[in-house]
């Protein structure tokens, strides 16, 4: 008996010192993370980048990003008191290993998604306080993983204000690491966030966040969709202004990423009806229509060649960013929202007269930037289509499975 | 955790007037780790563990482990696998049940490699955890007598069981292994 005692004494002065000497680290306000990262020649890399430290490592919840898992719509709770929606929600638990002064994720995969998006999130915060962008209750970011039964898929959800990142299966970088992915989706939130603040400023106490998504059939939700070319191809420029890589969505959706590169200049105009023509396609094909031309005209408005845009600086990209915000909260809103006129028509016209009054010029040509207006003018559909795709691809592919 | 160790010790000493004649014993097992993700994008794989009691007292065992196992996930070409090993030195106590329950209180050590991998590029980094656990194994094979008998089958035992884990670093950090089957041969 005296030895099993000896044996127990042993034991507990083995656990009692073991966990003496695992002292806490020191606390330091940033701290490196292992990431895979987009680099200047297009590709990603495993990278460590700086990043804030969080308030749990667990958790990676900060004031700028905020995790959960599998919520559903009853989890999503909004507060008209303060205005800010709450989501319950399974709590993640991330598991990182420090090599040197560097948290590498580990243990599961989730891990490495939740360490790439709490990067990313970090940089379009960083970016975002640079422009002054300010919006109530923005921060932090909600972010839930696996949200819904899809797949390859990546989403901002207006009615509770989250990101959405569903189960990836397909072969390239996945959504929850794709910085393309990420930052159009970021502009989806920034955009609904200035659109809801000035419809507050206007309506004199209209609470547009509680009106807009959640009263059904109400005015300023219905009119949302009218302005979704403007939403989708702007969120394009915007990934494109954060990551300078024209390539969008190459390391996503191959298949639908060949009409919405910035590499060319916007050489036709598809004269889609506001219909439903390719099904979902249609936003993405007009909006990285709009959105090229914007672009255009800002590096003929800085006297530079449309090819000079993968090298433009931060400041010239970060203005042309401020402008971007202005235009679609501002001309966008006044002449295709306030007017109540949703046509495509009126979204070539809304640019025409930005284009005039910037450049200082009437429109030259029916059809902005047009190679052949009059051939655009009279295009079948099909061969339309045929410029914005990969001649390559067969066109089931267009069928939008990736974006939204 | 103290009222963990408390109850441990409480089972392993918690009676001295039985004696089994066996002495040493050698299992084979195979174990489900609660180490587990969110995700069903994972590969769980066989976790196996090999281990030696000695006798030193009567019903008292040093019992002395390692156990092998690896997970891992891939999403796009972006992956992560760990391979994990891990190291434990418990005291065990077997007490009546049908047949000597097996109650364990120890200390390991686990070892983890972990490989982040992007398309051709990977990355690996190891790291050392140590932890406490407590444990039974329960035999599936009675015994009338609960002594064995020299026939060499009689030596054979089937066990199942449960071993609760923390980390020591981290002590709100747990694991629940589920011994699913192991094979022992006393000798």
């Amino acid at each position: 008996m005296k030895n099993i005692l000896k044996l127990s004494i042993v034991c507990l002065v083995m656990l009692a010192v073991n966990v003496s000497c695992s002292k806490p680290e020191p606390d330091s306000e940033m701290i490196k993370m292992q990431v895979p990262v987009l680099q200047d020649d297009g590709e990603y890399k495993l990278t460590v980048v700086e990043v804030p430290r969080p308030k749990s490592m667990e958790t990676l919840e900060s004031d700028f990003v905020n995790f959960k898992y599998y919520v559903s719509s009853n989890d999503i709770k909004y507060s008209a008191y303060d205005g800010k929606f709450l989501i319950d929600g399974e709590s993640p638990n991330f598991e990182f290993v420090k090599k040197g002064d560097v948290y590498i994720p580990a243990g599961q995969i989730e891990s490495l998604e939740a360490a790439t998006m709490y990067y990313l999130m970090y940089t379009l915060k960083e970016k975002m306080d640079d422009l002054n962008w300010t919006f109530e209750n923005y921060w932090p970011r909600r972010i839930v993983l696996h949200s819904v039964p899809s797949k390859n898929n990546a989403f901002y959800s207006s009615a509770g204000d989250f990101f959405g990142m569903v189960v990836y299966e397909d072969q390239y970088i996945p959504a929850t690491m794709n910085a393309d992915v990420w930052y159009h989706e970021a502009f989806h939130s920034i955009y609904y966030h200035a659109y809801a603040n000035k419809l507050f400023k206007e309506k004199n106490g209209y609470n547009p966040l509680t009106k807009m998504f959640f009263s059904e059939g109400n005015k300023a939700m219905a009119r949302m969709g009218a302005v979704r070319t403007y939403n989708e191809g702007f969120s394009d420029l915007f990934a494109f202004l954060m990551t300078g890589s024209s390539e969008i969505m190459n390391h996503f959706a191959r298949g639908h990423s060949s009409y919405r590169n910035f590499s060319e200049k916007p050489k036709s105009y598809a004269p889609f009806s506001d219909t439903n023509y390719v099904k979902d396609d249609h936003f993405y094909v007009m909006g990285s229509y709009f959105a090229k031309s914007f672009l255009a005209i800002q590096m003929e408005k800085l006297g530079l060649e449309y090819s000079e845009h993968g090298r433009l600086s931060k400041e010239v990209r970060d203005s042309i960013l401020q402008e971007a915000l202005r235009f679609i909260t501002n001309e966008v809103f006044t002449d295709i929202y306030m007017a109540d006129n949703s046509t495509v028509e009126a979204s070539i016209s809304v640019l025409n007269k930005y284009r005039m009054k910037v450049l200082g010029k009437e429109t030259e040509e029916v059809y902005f930037y047009s190679v052949d207006p009059e051939a655009m003018k009279n295009a079948k559909p099909d061969e339309i289509l045929e410029e914005f795709t990969d001649p390559k691809k067969p066109s089931e592919d267009l069928g939008v499975k990736n974006e939204e | 955790m103290k009222n963990s160790i408390l109850m441990g010790l409480v089972l392993l000493f918690a009676s001295n007037s039985f004696a089994f004649t066996k002495k040493n014993q050698l299992d084979f097992g195979y174990t489900h780790s609660s180490r587990t993700g969110n995700t069903s994008q994972r590969i769980e794989n066989p976790y196996f563990k090999i281990s030696y009691d000695y006798k030193f007292m009567e019903n008292t065992y040093i019992d002395v482990s390692i156990s092998q196992g690896s997970r891992s996930n891939e999403i796009g070409v972006v992956g992560m696998s760990t391979k994990y090993t891990d190291y434990q030195v418990s005291v065990e106590r077997r007490i009546p049940f049908y047949s000597p329950l097996r109650v364990f209180l120890g200390v390991g050590m686990s070892t983890e490699e972990t490989t982040n991998t992007l398309a051709a590029q990977s990355s690996s980094v190891s790291d050392n955890k140590s932890f406490f656990a407590l444990g039974f194994n329960v035999p599936l094979n009675i015994y009338k007598d609960m002594n064995f008998k020299a026939d060499w089958t009689r030596n054979m035992v089937y066990e199942f069981g449960v071993s609760f884990r923390n980390e020591l670093e981290d002590l709100e950090n747990n694991i629940v292994d589920f011994n699913l089957l192991s094979l022992g041969y006393q000798f």
